[in-house]
Formats: C-alpha cells, sequence, structure tokens
C-alpha cells in the first residue's frame, strides 16, 4: 500500500503532503524535511529510487519525480511495484498539467484542494489507496462514459469533474507515453 | 450573537483567502501563522456551520503543510462531521482523518455518526465515512462498525464496494473477529467483473498474505483464475505478489504457477508486469530451470537498457537469484562489473552487492583488487560502501573465505591508507582479531603495523587514528616478529603522537613498554650469549622467558639464540653511532624518558598511568646501569627484564562473547538491592571536587606485579590513609561490601578487575581446542592456492551474538487464526489435510459460515441445503475417481459439468458472469497435465 504522497519544492517547502499511516505533525515535518535532504544531494538523471528504510522504518520503498522546481515522492510498501508507481506519478502529474494548463508550482500552492481532490479522486480508497482500482477504470476507455465515479452530485466540487475529465481525455490520446506499465496485456 | 456571526461568514477568509495573504506576508511566516491561528480559533467557536468549517479547513491545511498542532481542534472536528450539508461534512471528515488516532478522547464520541454515515443513502457520504474509517479505525470502531461493513461488501454500487473492500483491511488487523462476518464475502468479491473491486480486493488479499501466507493457501485456486485470466495488468502484479508469498509453501502450486507466469512474461509489453514476474520467478520458483531461464533473459533486457531504473531492477533481481543460480550473474559479469562505475548511485550499489555475492576463497584476492580499485578512483561515499562490503564479506563466518592472511593483512594496510576511508573502527578490529586467531599471519601484521606507524602524514587523519592504534598495539605484542625494533620504538614515540586521541596514546605507550622490554631482554641475552657465562643457567632462564612468547619448542635454544644475535645487530644498526650495545641502549632510555616526560602531567588517567609505569621501569634499569658490563649488574638487570616479561608473555586468544555470562557471581553478592540509600550514603563521604575521567582502556594488560611493588611501597602512606577511611565506611555500612575476613587490611580484598576474567579466558582456551577452520565451500570451490591456509582460531560458540528471534505479533497471529478458521473450518486441522476435509461432511455442518470451509470454489456451487448432501457425495466420489487412472477422470469431469449445468439452470443468482468463470476453469482444467492433476486435487476446480 501507498504510505505517503508528498510534493515538495527543491528548497524543500513541502506543496503538498499526506501520509496514511498516522504521524504526529512534527513527525511529518521531519520526514519531510529528511525526504529532502536525500533529494536534493541528487543528480539529475539518475535512477528514481531512493533508499527509505533509514527514514520510513521497516519496508517501506520511496519512488519520486523531478519536474521543474517540484518534487513528486511516493512511499510505498513491498506490496507496489516501483515501476507502476512510477507511473502512477507521472499520471498524477499530467493530470494536474491538463487541469492547470501547463502546471507549475504557483498553481498547486493556490489551488491545494484542487489538488487534493485530484489525488483524492483515483486514490479513491485512502488507506490501501488502490490507486490502481481507478486507474484500471480508466484503462477502460469503453467504461468510462457511464462509470458512477464521475461525481453527479453538485455539492461535489466542478472541479473533481474537470479532472476526470482531463484524464479522460489525456488517457485517449496519450496512453502509449507512459513507460512502463500502459500497454494492456492480451493474453491470447 | 447572530449579528457578529453573520459579520464573520461575511468577511471571513476562505482557504484561497489565506494561502494568498500567507504569499504576500510582510512580517514573516510563523508570525503571520500564528495571526492566522489566533482568527482560526475564534472563527472555530462560532455557531454558525459554514463559518466553522472553513476555519477547520484552514486549520488542516496549515496543519498539514506547516506542522500546525490541531488535536486541540478534535472536538470541533466531530462537531463539522455531523454537519448536514456535504461540503462541509467533507471538510470535517479529511480533518478527522488527518488528525485523529487511537489516542483521540473523542473518537468514542463518533461512532454513531459514522453508522449513520456508513447506512446513508447517499454513496458519497457512504464514501466518505469508509475513507475516514480506513484510517482512523480503531478496536471498538472496527468491532462496533463491522456489520456495516458487512452490509456494504455487497453494495451494487461499486463506488462503494471497492472502498468497503479497502476498510476490511484496517478492519481486520484491528479486529481479527471480524473476519468470521465478513470474510466470506470478501471472498465472493474476486469474483467480480468489475475491474475496480477485483483490483481492490486483490489488493487487500495481497496486504494480507503478505503478513500471513499460510493462511491463505486455500484460495490459491480464485487467485489462479485471476492470474490465468485477468488482462489488468494492475491485477496481475498483485495477484503475482500474492502467489510470491504462497509458493514457497506449497511445491504443488508452483508448478501449477510456472506456466501462466512464463507466459505472461513472453507475452506482456509492459514493463512493471514483466518485472514483477521476474521477481516472483527469481523468488519462489528458483526450481524451476526453464522459468529461471527465462527470467534470465528477460533480466537481461533491463541490464542493457538505458533507463537506470530498469538497470537497478534488473540487477536486484540478479541479486535475488545469486545464492541459487550463480551462473545467471556469470552470464552478466560484464554489465554487472561496468555498473560498479555507473553514475547512478543506486546501480552502483546493487551492483557491489552482486560482486560481492560471487566472491569466493578462489577469486576473493582478485576481486578485491578490483574493488579497492575502483574504490580509489570513486567518490568518498562509495567509496567506503565497498570498503565496508569487503571488509564485512572477507570478515565473514571468522575469515572463512580468506586463506592467504598475509595478503589480507596487507589489503587491509592498504585500504586503510585509500584517503576516503572511513573505516577505521572496522579495520582496527579485524587488524586487531586477526592478530589473536591467526598466528601465521603475525609477521605480516607487525609489518603492516610498521608501515602504518612510521608514517607521520597519518597522524593527522582522526579517521586513522583507530587503524593505528590497532598498528600500535599488534607491533607492542608482536615485537619478537619486528626486524628493527628501535624504529618502531621511535615511531611510537614520535612526537606527532601528540596528534592522537588519549585512549590511543595510552595504547602507543604500553606498546612502547613492551617494545623496549624486548630490546632490553635481547640485549641481555646477547650479553649472556657473547661472555658464554652461566651458559648452565642461562639455558633454563632463556626456554623459560622467551620459549613461551616465541616458540613453543623450548628445547630449541640454538635457533632462539640465532634469532635473537640476529635481533640484537639490527637494532644496534639502527642506531646511528653503532657504538657498543651499553651505549645503544642507554641512549633507548634516554630516548624514551625524554619522550615520555610530558605525558606525566597529563589530564588523562590512562595515558598518565601508562607512561608512569614505563618510566619507572627505566628508572630501575637505570640504576643498574652504569657500568652495566658487570655480570651482577647484569644479572639484576635481566632479573628485572624477564619479570616484566613474563607478565606480557600470556598470549591474547579471542574471547568469547558470552564469557563473562560463564563468570560464576560470588556468593553474597546481591544485584538486584534497591540502592536508594546508596544517596545517604554518599552523602557522608565527601566526594573529591575534580571529576575522574576514566580513558577508556582498550586492551587489558597484566601489570606487572614488581612494578606494583614498587609502586606501593613508594605510596603507602597515602593508601594507609584511604584503608583506614574505607574501613571506617565499612564498618558503618557492612551491606554493600563483599564478606571478608580481614577487617584492617581492606585493600587487598579486592581481587584485581583482571583477574576473574584472564583466568575465565584461560578456562576457555583449555575447553575450545583450537581447530582448523571447517571448509564448508563446495568441492567446486576448492582453492588452487598452493599455499595451506593458516590456522584460524575459532571459538566453538560465541563468536557472534547470539540473535534473538522476533516473535510474531499476537495480533497477526489473532488474525491469521481467524482466517484459517474461516478457510479450514477449525485451527486445529493443519492447512495440508484440507484437501481430506471437503470429503467430510461433518465440517459442512459446523455453521453457515464455515460452510466456506474446504474449497471455495465448491462453496460458491452450494446453492442450498439440498444440493448439499449429493454435492459431497459427488466430491468425495471424484476424488475416489481421480486416484484410479484416465477413464475414472473422464467420467468425473462428465459428471460435474452435468452437475455445473444443473447448478446453473437451477440457481437465481448465477450470473453469466460465473458461467463465463466456469468455461474458463473447464478450459484450465483441460489443458492440465495428467500427472499433475493426479497430486492437485483441488486447484483449479
Amino acid at each position: 500500500m501507498i504510505r505517503a504522497v508528498i510534493v515538495m519544492n527543491t528548497q524543500g517547502k513541502p506543496r503538498f503532503a499526506k501520509f496514511y499511516d498516522f504521524q504526529p505533525v512534527e513527525k511529518q515535518q521531519e520526514l519531510i524535511r529528511s525526504v529532502h535532504g536525500v533529494l536534493c544531494s541528487r543528480a539529475e538523471n539518475l535512477s528514481n529510487f531512493v533508499e527509505a528504510e533509514s527514514i520510513f522504518g521497516p519496508d517501506s520503498r520511496l519512488v519520486y519525480k523531478h519536474f521543474a522546481t517540484l518534487y513528486f515522492v511516493f512511499v510505498f510498501n513491498s506490496s507496489e511495484n516501483e515501476l507502476a508507481m512510477l507511473d502512477l506519478i507521472q499520471v498524477f502529474v499530467e493530470t494536474l498539467d491538463k487541469c492547470f494548463k501547463n502546471v507549475c508550482e504557483l498553481d498547486l500552492v493556490f489551488h491545494y484542494t484542487k489538488v487534493r481532490n485530484s489525488l483524492e479522486f483515483y486514490q479513491l480508497c485512502l488507506q490501501n489507496s488502490f490507486w490502481l482500482a481507478g486507474l484500471s477504470l480508466l484503462f477502460k476507455a469503453s467504461g468510462l462514459s457511464n462509470s458512477a465515479c464521475i461525481p453527479l452530485m453538485p455539492c461535489l466540487q466542478i472541479i473533481t469533474r474537470s479532472v476526470v475529465l482531463a484524464m479522460t481525455d489525456y488517457l485517449d490520446s496519450q496512453v502509449n507515453k507512459l513507460s512502463y506499465s500502459w500497454t494492456t496485456h492480451l493474453p491470447h | 450573537m447572530a449579528g457578529s456571526s453573520l459579520m464573520e461568514t461575511l468577511f471571513q477568509r476562505t482557504l484561497d483567502d489565506l494561502i494568498k495573504a500567507l504569499r504576500l506576508q510582510l512580517l514573516g511566516e510563523s508570525a503571520f501563522i500564528s495571526k492566522a491561528m489566533d482568527e482560526i480559533r475564534r472563527e472555530i467557536k462560532s455557531t454558525d456551520p459554514q463559518t466553522k468549517s472553513t476555519a477547520l479547513q484552514k486549520l488542516s491545511y496549515l496543519s498539514s503543510l506547516h506542522g500546525i498542532d490541531m488535536n486541540w481542534a478534535a472536538f470541533h472536528v466531530v462537531e463539522v462531521m455531523s454537519a448536514s450539508r456535504f461540503a462541509q461534512k467533507k471538510i470535517g471528515y479529511l480533518a478527522a482523518s488527518q488528525s485523529f488516532h487511537e489516542a483521540t478522547p473523542v473518537l468514542l464520541l463518533i461512532t454513531n455518526q459514522l453508522r449513520k454515515d456508513l447506512t446513508s443513502t447517499n454513496e458519497f457520504e457512504v464514501s466518505l465515512a469508509l475513507d475516514c474509517l480506513s484510517r482512523i479505525a480503531t478496536i471498538d470502531l472496527a468491532r462496533d462498525l463491522t456489520p456495516e461493513i458487512f452490509t456494504l461488501l455487497s453494495s451494487t454500487k461499486p463506488f462503494v464496494r471497492k472502498k468497503a473492500i479497502s476498510v476490511v483491511l484496517r478492519v481486520f488487523g484491528k479486529f481479527p473477529d471480524a473476519v468470521r462476518v465478513c470474510f466470506k464475502r470478501l471472498v465472493e468479491n474476486l469474483d467480480s467483473s468489475d475491474p475496480r473491486i477485483l483490483s481492490a480486493v486483490v489488493g487487500v488479499f495481497c496486504e494480507l498474505t503478505s503478513q500471513d501466507p499460510r493462511s491463505y493457501l486455500p484460495l490459491a485456486p480464485e487467485f489462479y483464475r485471476i492470474l490465468a485470466d485477468s488482462k489488468n495488468n494492475w491485477v496481475l502484479i498483485k495477484v503475482l505478489k500474492i502467489f510470491k508469498n504462497l509458493a514457497p509453501l506449497e511445491p504443488r502450486l508452483a508448478r501449477k504457477i510456472v506456466e501462466p507466469i512464463t507466459e505472461h512474461m513472453r507475452r506482456t509489453d509492459a514493463k512493471s508486469l514483466m518485472f514483477e514476474c521476474i521477481r516472483t520467478v527469481v523468488t519462489s520458483l528458483s526450481d524451476f530451470e526453464s522459468a529461471v531461464k527465462l527470467a534470465v533473459e528477460r533480466t537481461r533486457e533491463f541490464l542493457v537498457d538505458d533507463d537506470p531504473n530498469l538497470k537497478y531492477l534488473g540487477l536486484h533481481a540478479l541479486s535475488i537469484l545469486v545464492p541459487k543460480h550463480s551462473w545467471a550473474v556469470l552470464e552478466n559479469k560484464e554489465v554487472v562489473i561496468k555498473s560498479l562505475s555507473d553514475v547512478d548511485p543506486n546501480v552502483k550499489l546493487e551492483s557491489l552487492r552482486l560482486v560481492m555475492a560471487m566472491v569466493y576463497d578462489n577469486n576473493v584476492a582478485e576481486i578485491c583488487r578490483v574493488l579497492v580499485n575502483i574504490a580509489i578512483k570513486s567518490d568518498p561515499e562509495f567509496c567506503n560502501e565497498i570498503l565496508g562490503s569487503i571488509l564485512a564479506t572477507c570478515g565473514e563466518n571468522v575469515y572463512e573465505i580468506v586463506i592467504d592472511f598475509d595478503w589480507y593483512v596487507s589489503l587491509l594496510g592498504e585500504m586503510s591508507r585509500i584517503p576516503h576511508c572511513q573505516k577505521g573502527e572496522e579495520i582496527e578490529t579485524q587488524l586487531i582479531d586477526i592478530g589473536m586467531r591467526v598466528k601465521d599471519a603475525r609477521p605480516t601484521l607487525v609489518m603492516v603495523g610498521r608501515d602504518l606507524l612510521i608514517d607521520p602524514a597519518l597522524l593527522g587523519n582522526p579517521f586513522m587514528h583507530r587503524i593505528l592504534s590497532a598498528a600500535a598495539w599488534v607491533s607492542g605484542e608482536y615485537v619478537q616478529f619486528s626486524g628493527k625494533p628501535f624504529e618502531l620504538l621511535e615511531a611510537l614515540l614520535q612526537p606527532r603522537c601528540n596528534l592522537l586521541p588519549p585512549s590511543v596514546r595510552a595504547v602507543y605507550v604500553q606498546s612502547a613498554f613492551k617494545v623496549s622490554v624486548f630490546c632490553l631482554n635481547s640485549y641481555v641475552q646477547e650479553q649472556y650469549v657473547e661472555s658464554s657465562l652461566y651458559v648452565d643457567t642461562s639455558t633454563e632462564n632463556d626456554s623459560e622467558s622467551i620459549s613461551t612468547r616465541d616458540c613453543q619448542d623450548a628445547s630449541n635454544l640454538r635457533e632462539q639464540v640465532e634469532t635473537l644475535s640476529r635481533v640484537q645487530t639490527c637494532t644496534s644498526a639502527s642506531l646511528e653511532d653503532n657504538g657498543s650495545s651499553i651505549g645503544s641502549i642507554v641512549e633507548l632510555l634516554d630516548f624514551i624518558q625524554f619522550s615520555l616526560g610530558p605525558l606525566t602531567w597529563s589530564h588523562d588517567v590512562e595515558l598518565l598511568e601508562r607512561s608512569r609505569h614505563l618510566l619507572n621501569f627505566i628508572e630501575l634499569i637505570r640504576q643498574q646501569i652504569p657500568d652495566g658490563s658487570s655480570e651482577m649488574e647484569l644479572a639484576e638487570i635481566s632479573k628485572i627484564v624477564e619479570l616484566v616479561l613474563d607478565a606480557f608473555s600470556d598470549d591474547f586468544g579471542p574471547i568469547s562473547v558470552n564469557a563473562q555470562e560463564r563468570v560464576t557471581i560470588p556468593e553474597g553478592l546481591i544485584f538486584k538491592e534497591n540502592l536508594d540509600d546508596l544517596e545517604m550514603l554518599c552523602s557522608d563521604t565527601q566526594l573529591p571536587e575534580s571529576s575522574f575521567s576514566f580513558g577508556s582502556s582498550l586492551y587489558e594488560e597484566r601489570v606487572n606485579s614488581s612494578i606494583l611493588s614498587q609502586r606501593s611501597q613508594q605510596e603507602s602512606e597515602p593508601s594507609n590513609a584511604t584503608t583506614s577511611l574505607l574501613s571506617e565506611h565499612r564498618k558503618r555500612h557492612g551491606l554493600y561490601y563483599l564478606p571478608s575476613d580481614k577487617t584492617d587490611d581492606a585493600s587487598n580484598d579486592y581481587p584485581p578487575a583482571n583477574e576473574l576474567k584472564l583466568q575465565d579466558h584461560l578456562d576457555d582456551d583449555a575447553a575450545h581446542l583450537v581447530k582448523l577452520t571447517e571448509r564448508s565451500l563446495a568441492l567446486k570451490r576448492k582453492s588452487t592456492s598452493a599455499k595451506p591456509r593458516p590456522v584460524v582460531v575459532r571459538l566453538d560458540e560465541g563468536d557472534e551474538l547470539p540473535v534473538t528471534r522476533k516473535k510474531p505479533q499476537s495480533k497477526d497471529e489473532q488474525l491469521s487464526d481467524a482466517v484459517r478458521n474461516v478457510l479450514v473450518g477449525s485451527d486445529v486441522m493443519p492447512i495440508s489435510s484440507q484437501t481430506n476435509q471437503s470429503s467430510k461432511p461433518s465440517s459442512r455442518r459446523k455453521g453457515k459460515e464455515k460452510q466456506n470451509a474446504d474449497n471455495l470454489s465448491e462453496s460458491k456451487e452450494n446453492l442450498g441445503d439440498v444440493e448439499e448432501q449429493s454435492n459431497t457425495v459427488d466430491t468425495s466420489s471424484r476424488r475416489t475417481h481421480r486416484r484410479h487412472g484416465k477413464e475414472g477422470k473422464q467420467s468425473s469431469h462428465e459428471k460435474r459439468s452435468e452437475k455445473k449445468d444443473q447448478v446453473h439452470k437451477k440457481g437465481k443468482r448465477m450470473s453469466s458472469q460465473q458461467h463465463s468463470r466456469h468455461k474458463a476453469k473447464q478450459s484450465g482444467d483441460a489443458s492440465l497435465p495428467v500427472a499433475s492433476q493426479t497430486v492437485i486435487p483441488d486447484f483449479l476446480l
């Protein structure tokens, strides 16, 4: 399961942070700091894995991606596939990009709620956070239009809806762009 | 009140306003936040739900990104959670999942609210409650809400159902008894055609099996079906992870899943799925040659990829394979070696690990050579990684793979000279350890130690100090192997030594002591030989004094004399004047006195004492020296020297880790006494103002008794004073003293600190034979080198610290018991017997949940009690048929399909999806090889 999602800028200021195991706030800040400490010492074009057991305890792995001024960090345990997680970051970022039209750090700063909603949308089940539940939905392009997942209730922010639409568009057009997981596997 | 509330609502800052203001603020972030917090504290008390929820939203934002504590607002969170408007409720739930934890007191208040929302008709409210529950569920919440979750597990809305499935994981973790209620429904969801539900439930089982795989073995057929049928990469990844845990437990299962997994490996383009397949094969299916071959083939594609991520994972997969299939690494040797100089630290580390896994006793030298060369060139961090892994690998299991210790010791010396080396502690330990364990390596050790000691440049590097301390100890302890002890002495007393920390310096001084005693002794011996006096008596003396130290064979005196004279010529040659020996000895004594003079004012107790010892010893010698050529004086000197030499002559051996435990506690020594009244006790003795600093004594030496007596004579008056004080104290507080007969001479009652340990150590040596290290290596790894491996002293036990096995947590046990209960029917029955169980009708009647007991796919077919009986009979008969050859099986096949068709017609809830599944199962069944079918009766029914 996914244990934490952190978005922070290259200076180490958190822009978005969600911990799925309860952590006291001081501990959260400390974790973010130590993650930043590790990430900022890494050069460009290296692999996206970082040894995380010293920071998050046993059975934890960390993947990150660096876009412009932002680090996107996912922490998870051995029940997740590393490459799949990298793809998730990619989806997350591209979704944000769709939402904000050329997403930049300021967008995340000013639209905290939007980011949270977009994350929540395809994360769906918080604790074990099966993003894949949402993602597999998106795989099935045919199933998208009649999906119960698109919120119809007026009280849900329209934002969420736009995120869904953005993701749909995105997946229709760019399915092949993702590197690791997106080719659907067809036995026989 | 209403007016102010309205005003607040109208002019309240929203979250967006807050964020904007936070960026534009001029008074500093923390000041601004504390101001905003004051605002929030005011607003959150408002009666208007909108104002309250907005305040809470701002608070949770600040808490999430700026580390503001929000525990104080817990009650407000509960209030907002119960708001009627969805947008407000949502804020409340979010805040709750963010800030509530086990110790939050208000958790007791929200049970009803959660229950209300879980049963709501609005699916979004339900999902909010589920989301929240998945984060904050406690034992109480899980217990109280299990019925609601059970209902939701079969919700018609997939959106709700998959969340309910995910929540089950947390609920099971907190309240294992929920398994009895929910497990069956959870398993039923494995049949779902909805990919969202399927992936959620597979994910839950993936987590569950990673904690306790054995309990879930009976579900293997279900997972197999998904593995064979699913086209969803995410689900497949999870199922593979499940099988990775299950396969090692059941060899038949492993045989079963190899086929589909290799199929996936051949077909898939998705790298993530490919990697998961590889990982499953290398961890759990490494006995299947063809699958492993294919996996290695695919791994190679990863290795040559430009993407560092894939390269890293490929190397990682190889490293899992190493213990069983080292050929896989050998095949990819070039890539691995090349990756050692990759830019990516992950790749480098992983390939280093691989290389180290390939080290055997016949290639260790070459590999270490290559690695050290790489270490010199690479960055400090990786350099130390390399050095650390060399040290760890070579030192493993008491230097099992090292054959040529001369080589290894010089490698250690070389490694310590690498500029980035920070492994001082490890190298120090190994140098000393080898010295004690491997007699044959001592000459080289002394040589290496000398090379390190005489280099004044090394003294400035703080990382070197530990190594230097080891070098100093080694050259002092084994000085007889040194060609030039005078040179060694100069190195040990060189002026730059004051750069060393006192603890290391103390070792230096002690070693200088040993070296100078050795020099004196060889001088005395030479004098004897030269003057040919007392030949008869000196024979005994010689053999006594030196035999223990130099060689076991005491009778071989001539050889000894030769070595001695050789040493003597060396020593005299090393001195510039090259004049008379007595002159050189006097010079030696002068030199020591000169260099140690300043140390007699050292603040470090250890250092002070050791240098005093040496200086006093020299003073003793000096008294005899004025014209030291006379016989009488020579005899006097030799007497003193021999006494001291005797003290150093005991050979140190390795000490077992649990040696301390074997020391019996003396009678009447009370350890567990409450020492509270010590306070009172101490108060009436005046402690000295200045605090003592005890330098850590690294090596225990037996203090020379003659010096001890000398000193005690000199210091008799002060010691008398303390003795009287002590005895007075003893009279008053007898409890804390060892019982003694003589009350006057209290100071003699205490055994010397080292005595016990030393005694024990000797016992140790006697008890544990010195034996050859057992070469547990396989024949093919046998070394080709002609040089025989030297003896390495090895204790029978206690070389390693005992590893305490971690007990599994009771909660996990409870959970797995519960699952086993549900799946198998009774926890007494071992899992492997489940195949027989289904044929027992009794287990069917155990209760509604336990109908699920035997085979799950069968239990689905049990539509009613009417069917049950025939079904049971059918199963058991099928089983008996199976055991006879093909015909029986054929008929059972027919029977089964017949029965299934019947079921299909009758069954109301049997949907088309299940029909297709049924088909798939049949096709899967048909493809079974005959042999395996007879062995694996249950899978894939």
